[in-house]
């Protein structure tokens, strides 16, 4: 098992786009929201992670126009995107179970 | 969507981001902009993922280093010069000898492939005379294959009656094959083609068919008249086709041997022998197995000439290159010793930026570079200068090819063709990434230590001594190059001194080659007759004269001293040969038109043209050897002893040079050639000594010629233009040494000039300390020009002693003149010295002229 934070942040992101497509900014909000404010994402990782699934090609990026009017730059699942989500969460249940067992044995 | 710039589109994405965020938060831009981090750096890592990571760390370090270099214009030019001129000059010297010593031959497997023959003082190249060839050829183990040539000749090729002197190689029919050449076109040579009697064929080179027969397969099978006989093309040669003599050759013809006749040696022909050794056999085993046919051959080598001769099996490449090898290697060494001085040059250079950007690199290194990254931006930056410097250096280099081409003596094999190809590019390249590397390794590996961030200084004198010791050596290597330039000098102004016996300016010489194969002796002599005869009458000339041969060498006939018969004495032959005698056969004119005074006896008059009995004029060395203490004036001689001719001695002349500059010269004599007497050997020169211009007599002789004869090709030449010709190789080679060395001298003085500034620099606050207590400028001075001494004196120590030691290395490009010549080291020393001096002289005023009050302020 190989994984690390940079992968929970990605497994976030990938999880808020399946819903539709969203810019940066509503992805840290969603998340924000979800968690119940629990979990904040800093623009420093944020971005970072959009533009490497972008290079991945895990999510598309596209220019449009947003709610309030101006342009901005929403993110979209690709299906290798929709791939990598399954098996991320799959990944993630396993190593939730995991670490939960070996916290309860102590 | 067009694509744009990646950094505008993330700097919208970030900006869209904090708007946002204000907006939700109802806060300031400026809060959110705080609450956001930092944008730059987020920018920072997007960019890195998309470039990979050590191209962008280059970008940026190219960048950087440029900032740099164009903020220190001055250390910049000086590093770009300096290692341009020992680039350039490496990479033109190695175009030159890279097609000599190193590149392959354009032969199949040629290492394989050998000249063999016999040598011996008198002609050092291995050589066989016909019957040995054939001989060996036909009984020998050791070679795939054997083959011969008889070298070059000029021939006449006759087409639609416009006659041009082109140049025949002369092989045997096994000759390509045995180079393993195929010809481009056509077929080779079979034996026989090569029978005494078959009709002539030849092979094109394929420059000639190019130019001449317009590229056009058709050629093949037809007949062209070369040298008046009609001649059938077989083939063409391929364009990389190379005469092992590596003189350019038009055709290939055969030598059409009797070798019957040849066997009997009621014929020799000397011929050059080349041939493939089997797989697997070494030189030495070729030798050995030749052994036995040498022996055999040497039954017939005079006794006294027998312990002087060698059997003799070189590599081919060995043989080609014999002449050149050690001038080519010189060269080399030269540019090499060069390009070093100018690495160290910049080594200087850089150690001192080095010192002046310590702090620079502490305080990179306090906030967070790497020791691996600081590192890297040196290299980076001395790969930047040095690969600049590389172009510059090609481009110079090219400049310098094109000099060598234009005043480079004839006969540098190969030097024609030589060109900045890829071989040589890549090896520019090469030296500029290796000596950016040496130059920038000294300051490279250096620490930047957190002192510096305190600004003392914190150079060490470690590096002082570095810096002195790499001035040192410049001014060493310098003074080797001047004393192999300097002796190489003194040689050419030697030969220039060379006493030729004759007078050379004022006068022309036109050689004339009738076609062979179109005249008969008579005509030949009637037209020579005719032809001289029609000169003098053209107003201007002062005297004109035919021989067989001019002065001081060329294709001259020689005779065994001890063949020549005086009359009244029987022949003696049992003494040996007593070496060899020169002889010409002239018309009266000739020791007018070459002011060779006949000091006893008298000269040849036009009268003894018709004269009853044959004549001779001896010189004075000969007349000491035939008739020692007597008079020689009225005796007779027959020179080889045999036949009815018997000539009378009527004069004798003072030694003139006949064997070359180089060569102690034979004795001579001079046999008048009378109107009617036999024509000897056919074409001629003729001298002419005019008082007029001699380029504006050239066309007047030319036209008179054309007028007896309209297809004959004619060649005229001052006679001084030919003597300086003889010497033309060592006049280069001198040339390029010095400018080599000059290269070397000017780069030294710069380099020392630039360190003792640099010390002046480091120790203004300690000369500011003397003069503040009373040291005057001239003390200032003398204690920089003191310093400075012992290091330009133990530089020309050095330098002295691997001079005496490597100069040896020249003693065969030497005339008259040893490696050691005092003369020549004491001068190159002292000019050193006072460049050396002379170049510490204007930091050491500098230091003087310093204001005490400026100096101790200095930090």
């Amino acid at each position: 098992m190989t994984n690390n934070l940079q992968g929970t942040i990605d497994l976030l992101i990938l999880k808020t786009l399946e819903r539709g497509s969203h810019h940066g900014f509503g992805i840290t909000l969603h998340i924000q929201e979800v968690s119940g404010g629990l979990l904040k994402v800093e623009e420093g990782s944020l971005y970072p992670a959009l533009h490497r699934l972008d290079r991945d090609k895990l999510v598309e990026a596209e220019w449009k126009v947003s709610e309030n009017g101006r342009r901005a730059r929403y993110y979209r699942l690709t299906a290798q995107g929709r791939q990598a989500l399954a098996e991320q969460t799959e990944t993630w249940d396993m190593l939730r179970k995991g670490v939960t067992k070996v916290l309860k044995f102590a | 969507m067009t694509p744009r710039d990646p950094d505008a589109d993330l700097r919208e994405e970030l900006e869209y981001h904090l708007a946002r965020r204000a907006e939700v938060n109802q806060s300031t831009a400026i809060e959110a902009r705080r609450q956001f981090g930092n944008p730059t750096l987020i920018q920072e890592e997007l960019r890195a993922m998309r470039i990979p990571i050590w191209l962008d760390g280059l970008r940026q370090d190219l960048a950087y280093a440029v900032r740099t270099f164009t903020k220190n214009p001055g250390f910049t030019a000086a590093s770009i010069i300096a290692l341009a001129l020992g680039i350039g000059s490496v990479t033109a010297v190695f175009s030159v000898v890279d097609p000599l010593l190193f590149r392959p031959l354009p032969y199949r497997d040629a290492d394989r492939l050998v000249s063999v023959g016999m040598a011996a003082p008198i002609e050092p190249n291995e050589w066989l005379l016909g019957p040995d060839y054939y001989e060996w050829r036909d009984k020998q183990t050791a070679f795939e294959s054997m083959t011969a040539i008889t070298g070059r000749r000029p021939c006449d090729l006759n087409a639609s009656g416009d006659p041009t002197r082109l140049h025949c190689g002369v092989a045997e029919s096994t000759f390509l094959d045995t180079f393993g050449v195929h010809p481009a076109l056509g077929r080779q040579f079979t034996p026989q083609d090569d029978q005494p009697h078959a009709a002539p064929t030849a092979l094109l080179s394929h420059a000639l068919w190019q130019t001449r027969f317009g590229a056009n397969p058709n050629v093949l099978g037809t007949s062209v008249e070369l040298d008046g006989a009609q001649t059938r093309i077989i083939g063409v040669l391929p364009a990389d086709f190379e005469f092992p003599g590596l003189q350019q050759v038009d055709f290939l013809v055969l030598m059409r041997m009797d070798v019957k006749r040849q066997l009997a040696r009621q014929m020799m022909f000397f011929f050059r022998v080349f041939a493939r050794l089997k797989p697997g056999v070494t030189l030495d085993q070729a030798r050995e197995s030749l052994k036995p046919l040498f022996n055999q051959s040497m039954e017939f080598v005079p006794a006294h000439f027998r312990k002087e001769v060698k059997l003799r099996v070189s590599n081919f490449r060995e043989r080609q290159t014999r002449e050149y090898r050690t001038t080519s290697l010189v060269l080399l060494g030269a540019v090499l010793c060069v390009l070093f001085v100018a690495c160290a040059n910049v080594a200087n250079l850089m150690l001192a930026r080095s010192a002046s950007r310590e702090r620079e690199m502490a305080v990179r290194a306090a906030i967070g570079a790497s020791r691996k990254r600081l590192l890297r931006q040196t290299i980076t930056e001395n790969l930047f200068l040095s690969l600049t410097a590389g172009f510059a250096g090609i481009a110079l280099a090219s400049a310098l090819l094109t000099i060598f081409r234009n005043v480079a003596p004839q006969g540098i094999p190969r030097l024609a063709t030589a060109s900045l190809d890829w071989r040589v590019l890549s090896v520019a390249i090469a030296l500029s990434v290796i000596s950016g590397t040496l130059a920038g390794l000294a300051p490279a590996l250096r620490l930047p230590r957190a002192e510096a961030l305190t600004g003392t200084r914190t150079t060490g004198p470690r590096h002082d001594w570095l810096r002195q010791i790499l001035a040192a050596a410049q001014i060493a290597i310098s003074l080797v190059l001047l004393v192999g330039s300097g002796l190489l000098i003194r040689s050419v102004w030697r030969i220039q001194q060379i006493d030729l016996g004759v007078r050379t300016d004022q006068i022309l010489v036109a050689r004339v080659d009738l076609d062979r194969h179109r005249t008969t002796d008579e005509s030949e002599r009637a037209f020579f007759l005719e032809l001289e005869r029609r000169l003098r009458q053209i107003p201007g000339m002062e005297e004109v004269s035919l021989s067989d041969s001019i002065p001081p060498a060329d294709r001259m006939m020689t005779m065994i001293f001890s063949r020549i018969e005086k009359q009244g004495t029987p022949m003696d032959t049992r003494s040996g040969t007593g070496g060899m005698v020169s002889m010409r056969t002239v018309t009266p004119g000739y020791f007018q038109a070459l002011s060779l005074p006949v000091i006893k006896g008298r000269s040849f008059s036009e009268d003894d043209r018709n004269a009853p009995e044959g004549l001779v004029i001896v010189d004075e060395a000969l007349a000491r050897r035939l008739y020692p203490g007597e008079d020689p004036i009225g005796k007779r001689i027959r020179p080889g002893g045999e036949g009815p001719h018997w000539l009378t001695i009527t004069g004798v002349a003072r030694n003139a040079r006949n064997a070359g500059l180089f060569e102690s010269s034979d004795p001579e004599y001079y046999v008048l050639q009378r109107s009617n007497d036999a024509w000897t050997n056919r074409g001629r020169f003729i001298l002419i000594r005019t008082q007029r211009d001699v380029r504006a007599i050239a066309p007047l002789i030319r036209a008179e010629i054309t007028r007896l004869d309209p297809k004959l090709p004619v060649d005229i030449e001052a006679l001084d233009t030919r003597v300086r010709q003889l010497s033309s190789r060592q006049r280069f080679n001198a040339m390029l040494l010095a400018l080599f060395a000059t290269f070397a001298l000017a780069l030294a003085a710069i380099g020392l000039s630039g360190v003792v500034s640099y010390l002046v620099t480091q120790r203004t606050q300690e000369l500011g300390v003397r003069m503040a207590l009373g040291a005057t400028p001239g003390n200032i001075r003398a204690l920089v020009l003191n310093q400075s001494l012992r290091w330009i004196l133990a530089g020309a120590a050095v330098g002295f002693a691997v001079g005496l030691i490597a100069t040896r290395s020249l003693k065969t490009l030497l005339f008259q003149i040893e490696p050691n010549d005092p003369l020549i080291l004491g001068l190159v020393t002292s000019i050193l010295i006072a460049v050396g001096i002379l170049s510490a002289w204007l930091p050491a005023q500098r230091a003087a002229r310093l204001d005490p009050m400026v100096a101790l302020r200095h930090d």
